[in-house]
């Protein structure tokens, strides 16, 4: 009895230990195994008690077309399936509440649903970089298109990297004003085409 | 005498030796009498003083890990979490060793390792962030402690494991997560044993703590019922939530043998169907209902739960409880269910229910007055703040609408507040004119009586004293 107590506490002990590496491991095995693609981002910055090393992600047009079974309800969790542009750069092509067998997918959750569109947020939402690198801009008020690498697997992912016209945050600056404004009349599903004709670019009259 | 009253006597004893007024014999006697002084056990001030010092000790570690926690590399993180964690366990390990399971030492260190170990492993979440539901980390805390709990027989740490198992029902949770209801389940059911041997200890001996334990284990079966159907068949939970409550809250009325369980049946089960009375009072819900698809093997389960609900509805009503119309809930609700799906309106379904609970209210209230039952006057004024306190909130009625009802019921139930205390301070007059009377009477009785007792007295004491005086004769 006295031994057996023993074996359960020393067993209860080698499970809390490698809870932990279960913890790790997931999140490292996303980082060696995960394909690399590329999303539309925007970056801000979450103020709290402890001074923190990340930047909270914002993945712009995160919303698709319902094509599962039964109306999502917020808060759940569908699948958003994915492919590729030749660039890298995700493009959502639906929604759905079953697991897509032969295609690239996120686990997301429902924010909103209206008309057959549903406005999803994606959990993985971070990004570690040098806060006492990065220009403030950037997470303040920043309108020009910021571009951030995740790895994906098995519908899981991590955000690596942001970068601004393909230069790390860290040692990017942010372009002028204009620059912004110019960049942000870019459609964003036209984000990480290989020809951007300049059809696509809205152009707002001059007043005068 | 204690510690305080022996050092006391020890310096007296010093004194009056000094004084001459007690010998050297006489002092040693008194100090092998009284003097010996009992090892101390901690005071309440020095344990909260030591407490206190200990807080702020770790508070101040906790800062300066807060401040350069960022700081440190992933890894760095990592490691530290880790020593954190040996340091629970090492903990733990001493409690395993020297501490008396379901003692405070084993409570304390119980809670101790389950504090640290939720620490530890939110702390390697937020280092290694995949944006993970909250629900995988409280499993894997939950699945930790448990045979901590148990090698330590820990009532505190059964407490918060099962508040964990409540609270991950009830939160905000993803449909497709692989934690999910079976996980949930799986927890409490591994939790039964523990339940099962506390109570046949609790027989023996009287354990403070299970009732707080029957208390969380009751709330985590119905938070399991809740998510189970939230998660599956959402649009069944007003029905079984009705079933179950009125079930445990009949069973916690009639079994007053079991009083580990009885309060807690009654209160989870009281809480319940506040839920099915709110929820059910709403028009939307019935909308919902009506809207989604009930298939054959949901009647049928519907048609078994009611056969239970009947079974403690029949003993209700043979003990003649008014508690009855609370176990008929679950009937109604299955009759709004009948209505609404053969295609009446919502609304029509809603007005049904809430005049049944009106109904049910009212009768509750009188029955309480007549047989002057506080805890009946209580759940009848309770069922009537939860039915017009969802009002407040329905977005089915407009904003006037809602104003002028809270207005209007305001004022009436002012105006019957008024009434009753009117006709109490009416009562209490009238009663107090008749005590009134009847003192008058009984002074104007004693002022009579008082000069014919004088007499008898007068007559006993001059017979005492004759008798005495021909005792004396004859000696």
């Amino acid at each position: 009895m006295k031994y057996q107590k023993w074996i359960f506490f020393a067993l209860a002990a080698i499970v809390a230990l490698l809870s932990q590496f279960y913890i790790q491991q997931r999140y490292t095995t996303l980082l060696q195994g995960g394909a690399e693609y590329q999303w539309p981002v925007k970056v801000s910055r979450h103020i709290g008690w402890v001074p923190s090393d990340y930047l909270e992600i914002e993945f712009l047009g995160s919303y698709a077309n319902w094509e599962g079974k039964q109306t999502p309800e917020v808060g759940h969790e569908v699948y958003v399936v994915v492919t590729p542009k030749q660039s890298g750069v995700l493009q959502v092509l639906s929604a759905t509440d079953e697991t897509p067998k032969d295609q690239e997918y996120i686990r997301a959750n429902v924010k909103r649903f209206d008309h057959g569109v549903v406005e999803f947020s994606i959990p993985f939402n971070r990004v570690k970089v040098d806060l006492s690198k990065v220009d403030s801009k950037f997470y303040t008020n920043y309108r020009g298109t910021l571009i951030g690498t995740l790895k994906l697997r098995d519908g899981y992912g991590v955000v690596t990297g942001v970068y601004a016209k393909g230069v790390p945050l860290e040692l990017a600056t942010p372009e002028s004003v204009v620059d912004q404004e110019k960049d942000s009349r870019v459609l964003l599903e036209k984000i990480g085409d290989t020809e951007q004709e300049k059809d696509d670019i809205i152009v707002i009259p001059n007043s005068n | 005498m204690n510690i305080q009253h022996i050092r006391w006597l020890h310096e007296e004893l010093e004194q009056w030796r000094e004084e001459g007024l007690i010998s050297e014999e006489q002092s040693h006697r008194l100090q092998a009498k009284y003097g010996f002084i009992p090892k101390e056990g901690p005071s309440w001030t020095r344990l909260i003083t030591v407490l206190g010092g200990a807080a702020l000790i770790l508070l101040g570690i906790i800062l300066l890990f807060a401040g350069y926690w960022y700081g440190f590399s992933p890894n760095g993180r990592f490691d530290w979490s880790l020593v954190i964690l040996l340091l629970a366990i090492a903990i733990v390990g001493g409690g395993v060793w020297k501490a008396k399971p379901a003692s405070m030492v084993a409570e304390a260190i119980t809670v101790i390792y389950m504090a640290i170990l939720t620490t530890s492993t939110l702390l390697v979440a937020d280092t290694y962030y995949t944006g993970e539901h909250m629900g995988l980390y409280v499993l894997i805390i939950l699945c930790c402690s448990l045979p901590i709990i148990y090698i330590l027989d820990s009532a505190l740490g059964m407490i918060l494991y099962l508040i964990g198992v409540l609270g991950w029902s009830f939160s905000s949770h993803p449909l497709n997560a692989w934690v999910g209801p079976a996980a949930v389940g799986g927890l409490l059911l591994v939790a039964v044993p523990y339940y099962i041997r506390r109570f046949g200890q609790y027989q023996q001996v009287k354990d403070p703590l299970l009732v707080s334990v029957s208390w969380a284990f009751v709330g985590a079966i119905f938070g399991e019922v809740f998510f189970t159907l939230s998660t599956y068949e959402p649009q069944m939970n007003l029905f079984f939530i009705s079933v179950l409550g009125a079930v445990t809250y009949g069973l916690g009325t009639l079994e007053k043998k079991i009083t580990l369980l009885a309060l807690p049946c009654k209160g989870v089960g009281a809480i319940a169907l506040l839920y099915t009375i709110v929820e059910g009072t709403y028009i939307s819900t019935w909308i919902r209902i009506g809207e989604s698809s009930m298939v054959w093997w949901l009647w049928l389960c519907m048609l078994l739960s009611l056969g239970v609900a009947f079974l403690v509805l029949r003993r209700l009503v043979l003990a003649k409880r008014i508690e009855s119309c609370i176990g008929l809930i679950p009937f109604v609700v299955f009759v709004c269910y009948i209505v609404t799906v053969s295609g009446a309106t919502p609304i029509l379904t809603s007005i049904l229910f809430n005049a049944y609970v009106l109904v049910a209210a009212l009768g509750t209230f009188i029955r309480g007055t007549l047989v002057k039952k506080v805890s009946l006057l209580n759940s009848s004024i309770l069922t009537l703040i939860a039915m017009f306190g969802a009002r407040f909130f329905d977005p089915s009625f407009t904003f006037v609408e809602r104003g002028v009802s809270f207005l209007v019921l305001g004022i009436i139930v002012l105006g019957i507040n008024a009434i009753y205390l009117w006709r109490k301070g009416k009562q209490r007059a009238t009663m107090n004119q008749r005590v009134r009377q009847a003192r008058r009477q009984v002074a104007d009785v004693s002022a009579l009586e008082t000069p014919m007792e004088t007499q008898v007295v007068t007559e006993e004491t001059k017979t005492v004293e004759s008798e005495v005086a021909m005792k004396e004769e004859e000696r």
